[in-house]
């Protein structure tokens, strides 16, 4: 008893129990502190871009007046005024120079609207509701119509292409859709190139992208679920999914998600991404993004969602885990064999390309005994007459790959070539040369550079790849101590972090040895009769036989 | 809930922190002298009777444009006298601009005057409670200083690692004794069994293995030392060799050279009324390697059961004056005969324990060999060569 109270006075017990207590829970308000910081709502006074009051009348002056108060007197709108046909009533077609398809436009609706007869018609035509009719029945050679009172939507249908159609004595709106305007050809995904498998890459245009989705299935449960974000800009957000495989809870999580991100402007889907992942803190990215539609296609049939933005040839898709961000579409493309092995060197190149420098300044630095005698030889020979410790020595060598390799995708393509080759010269040759850094350490940069670039996932990649600094300085502040230290840190967020409900590490934490089939290797097609049952899909049969 | 500024200066304090801290035991590896070997010798006076040569690898001279060159030593030897072995490794601090780390030890080689006047527990003692230090270095002795043999200049080696290296040729000859590290030599000498460690000589410009020397567990002191042909014998009674050659000769006088591709030893203990005995059975495997005889009947069974026989004889031969001399000469046991003992009988074993290598010297040893050629090589010849 008398050794508990003395040792309960000493007081490096006190001061000791004071750390360990004090640093977990002070780290822990400060992570509450910056997880609050996204939660945070700024108040925004109701915007209206467009004025609700104006309301559409019969007649055709003050509504062509009504439009061209909203859109202002913009240099590309049109505004053509016309008679109908051999009667004598006032039309007007109001359209967007450059989004119409004026060869259409004029075929189809303004040379039946300018030719159109009423000799067998027994229609009253000055009556407002037969005019509407026999511009939609007989007239107008457009398919997509619509016809519409609010004054909001035919703003904003007319700011997005369609041809509008004011008649006079009609206090409504035809919306015409006569869209056309230049964009890409469909080519092969730069960021994702395979060697097998198809060479189609989405573009920018939303609508080309789900009729690139709809050509390869005839599923009449894909779905498409159309969105608008961006309070103010108003772009197109399409989710794909098949009806019938996707989790209903996955379904709603992501539409309250989408429904729920408030922005004024949404330039590219990383904006989505940003706004409805899970956690911002992570250095993980949470959600997957691509170019490639046979990967929509494949992630949509495990029953994942594809979120869809106007303007971007990259599609999101949730959830995701640590495991997808490893694999490529080719893996199922070639045989398993190879693409096992193949899928197994992605794993432990993702692991170089984080440790493999940490791990060399932890030996040179700390662990001297445990490399081999002839090696630590070596590297003391090389290294004598280097001036800087290893840590900065690698941080050098490290922050000029970096450098190298953001100069080279700004740099205009041919200049890029040569500054690729005079930055290898530069770092490679010179620096050796010069004394700078040693042999060895280049070889440890390159190899970890080039490791790093077998990422499947450009946006892994990089996570790996700030990861890696992290790394260096708990090698270079305990050595392998550090590097574990790391590492357990590493794991426990990998382990806490969840993507739409789905935890990051999937299926390492989920003992199931169906999923386990497609993690580290890729078997056989035949043994994976199921959809993942990570995703908890609807239907979960992929292959019935046996 | 905390201000925001006090979470501030916290959090700041914090990187500080850990920028200030750590790094401890960092210590570039170009600044480390690494010690490779260690000699031990008698010093001269009672002040300092222990001598200490310290190897240490020079890497300053391998690095840049010297790399290519090749000159020089690759090595420093540092010899110092003391009366502690821990003194004598911290007085190089004197002498050298770096610290001297002994996790790379390669060797270790005792003098043949230290092993006989000092416990080799003693030697070791250091090197066993320093946790730097590995278990891998081999422990060798020599007859001649042990600072001279690690002095001997090889071009383009250090010589400690040199002479670790000669273990590698195990599987080549039976004159090398399987290579004894500090952590066996440690095992054997808590066991309280004897030991037997390989022996280097240094030639003018060249070291070589040469026999070894037996440690008895008495008193942990060399007893004497063995030839090369005697380690022979003692590769062949304890099985732990890796094989390589027999030479013998054929009842006309011709060379016969066998080449054991494996052999097992398997002594036997019989133990009754108080006397020990020991059946020796030997099972080998192997190849003629070279016949000088130039029969040309190579393939006959009756030639080969010969040469079998012959071979057969020739290691009873060998074990038999091995045998002679370790229980005669030095009465110890390196041959791990108490290992089969303990296993057959081990209630009498606790018994004798202590004073085993006195029954191991008054033991009747009779030996059972089978040697077996399994290939006597592609040369087949027709009658008419002689």
């Amino acid at each position: 008893m008398g050794r508990i109270i003395e040792f309960l006075a000493r007081t490096d017990v006190w001061l000791g129990t004071i750390v360990v207590v004090l640093v977990p829970v002070l780290s822990a308000l400060l992570f509450k502190k910056l997880k609050e910081l996204r939660r945070k709502t700024n108040v925004r006074p109701k915007q209206h871009f467009i004025p609700s009051n104006i309301v559409l009348t019969e007649k055709l002056t003050s509504n062509v007046k009504s439009i061209k108060a909203i859109v202002g007197d913009s240099s590309d709108i049109i505004f053509r005024q016309f008679k109908l046909g051999n009667d004598n009533r006032s039309c007007s077609i109001v359209h967007i120079d450059g989004l119409v398809d004026a060869q259409q436009l004029q075929q189809a609706v303004l040379h039946p609207l300018l030719h159109g007869k009423q000799a067998k018609s027994r229609l009253n035509l000055f009556r407002s509701q037969s005019i509407k009719d026999y511009l939609l029945n007989h007239t107008i050679e457009v398919s997509d119509i619509k016809v519409t009172k609010e004054i909001d939507k035919v703003a904003r249908q007319l700011l997005s292409g369609s041809v509008l159609l004011l008649v006079d004595g009609l206090d409504e709106v035809l919306i015409l859709s006569v869209k056309k305007w230049i964009s890409r050809s469909v080519e092969d995904p730069i960021s994702e190139p395979l060697v097998r498998g198809p060479r189609m890459g989405f573009i920018e245009n939303l609508r080309d992208n789900t009729a690139i989705l709809r050509r390869m299935t005839t599923d009449p449960n894909l779905t498409f679920t159309d969105f608008e974000v961006g309070e103010r800009t108003k772009k197109q957000l399409t989710i794909a999914y098949i009806r019938d495989i996707a989790n209903d809870e996955l379904l709603t999580e992501v539409k309250r998600r989408i429904e729920d991100l408030d922005i004024d402007h949404a330039a590219e889907s990383g904006y989505i991404e940003q706004l409805i992942e899970d956690d911002y803190l992570s250095i993980f990215p949470q959600v997957q993004s691509t170019e490639r539609p046979d990967r929509v296609m494949a992630a949509i049939l495990e029953g994942r969602v594809a979120i869809m933005l106007d303007g971007t040839p990259y599609v999101l898709i949730a959830p995701a885990t640590f495991s997808v961000m490893l694999q490529s579409p080719e893996d199922y493309y070639e045989r398993w064999i190879p693409m096992s092995l193949i899928r197994v060197l992605r794993y432990i190149a993702a692991l170089l390309s984080v440790f493999l420098p940490s791990f060399y300044i932890a030996f040179v630095s700390f662990h001297q005994g445990l490399i081999p005698t002839d090696l630590a030889l070596a590297i003391a020979g090389t290294r004598v007459g280097v001036p800087f410790p290893t840590i900065i020595e690698a941080l050098l060598m490290e922050v000029s790959i970096e450098l190298l390799r953001e100069a080279g995708v700004r740099l205009p393509k041919p200049v890029g070539q040569t500054v690729g080759l005079v930055g290898a010269l530069i770092i490679g040759e010179a620096a050796v040369q010069a004394g700078l850094v040693s042999p060895i350490m280049v070889i440890v940069v390159s190899a970890t550079a080039i490791s790093s670039f077998v990422s499947p996932q450009y946006n892994a990649g990089i996570a790996l790849r700030s990861l890696r600094f992290l790394s260096m300085f708990s090698a270079a502040l305990l050595g392998l101590y550090g590097i574990s230290l790391f590492f357990l840190a590493l794991c426990i967020h990998a382990v806490k972090l969840k993507s739409f409900g789905l935890p990051y590490v999937t299926p390492g934490t989920l003992y199931s040895k169906e999923d386990w089939k497609d993690f580290f290797l890729r078997l056989p097609l035949f043994t994976m009769r199921k959809r993942p049952a990570e995703y908890y899909p609807k239907d979960q049969v992929r292959r019935k036989k046996k | 809930m905390m201000s925001k500024g006090v979470v501030r200066k916290f959090s700041l304090c914090m990187v500080v922190l850990l920028c200030l801290s750590g790094c401890w035991d960092s210590s570039d590896i170009e600044n480390i002298g690494f010690a490779i070997g260690f000699g031990i010798d008698p010093g001269d006076d009672e002040q300092a009777p222990i001598q200490l040569t310290t190897q240490v690898a020079s890497t300053k001279k391998q690095g840049g444009q010297a790399a290519t060159a090749q000159q020089g030593k690759l090595f420093q030897n540092i010899t110092l006298k003391g009366n502690s072995m821990q003194d004598i490794l911290r007085s190089l601090a004197l002498q050298l601009p770096y610290p001297v780390f002994t996790d790379h030890l390669e060797t270790i080689v005792i003098n043949e005057d230290t092993a006989s006047d000092y416990d080799l527990f003693i030697l070791l003692d250091q090197m066993l409670r320093d946790n730097v230090t590995r278990s891998s270095p081999a422990v060798l002795l020599t007859k001649q200083t042990a600072g001279d043999v690690l002095d001997v200049n090889i071009e383009g080696e250090i010589t400690s690692r040199y002479i670790n290296n000669f273990f590698e040729n195990e599987s080549s000859t039976m004159k090398i004794l399987p290579q004894k590290r500090l952590g066996e030599v440690t095992a054997n000498l808590i066991a309280g069994t004897s030991v037997i460690l390989p022996s280097v000589t240094k030639g003018k410009n060249t070291v070589r293995l040469d026999g070894a020397g037996v440690i008895r567990a008495k008193d942990n002191k060399l007893a004497g030392f063995l030839t090369d042909n005697e380690v022979e014998g003692i590769n062949w009674l304890s099985g732990n060799g890796e094989g390589g050659l027999l030479n013998y000769k054929d009842e006309k006088g011709n060379t016969i050279i066998y080449e054991i591709q494996h052999y097992k030893a398997k002594p036997k203990p019989h133990y009754q009324n108080g006397k020990l005995s020991f059946d020796v059975q030997i099972t080998a495997q192997g190849w003629i390697t070279e016949d000088w005889s130039l029969t040309s009947n190579n393939l006959s069974e009756n030639y080969i059961a010969k040469l079998e026989r012959l071979a057969g004889d020739e290691v009873v031969k060998i074990m038999e004056g091995t045998m002679e001399k370790l229980q005669q000469d030095f009465k110890t046991d390196v041959v791990q005969f108490y290992d089969s003992f303990r296993i057959a009988y081990p209630r009498d074993y606790q018994k004798m324990k202590k004073d085993w290598d006195t029954y191991f010297a008054n033991a009747d040893v009779q030996y059972d060999v089978e040697i077996k050629i399994v290939n006597t090589g592609d040369l087949v010849k027709e009658g008419r060569l002689k």
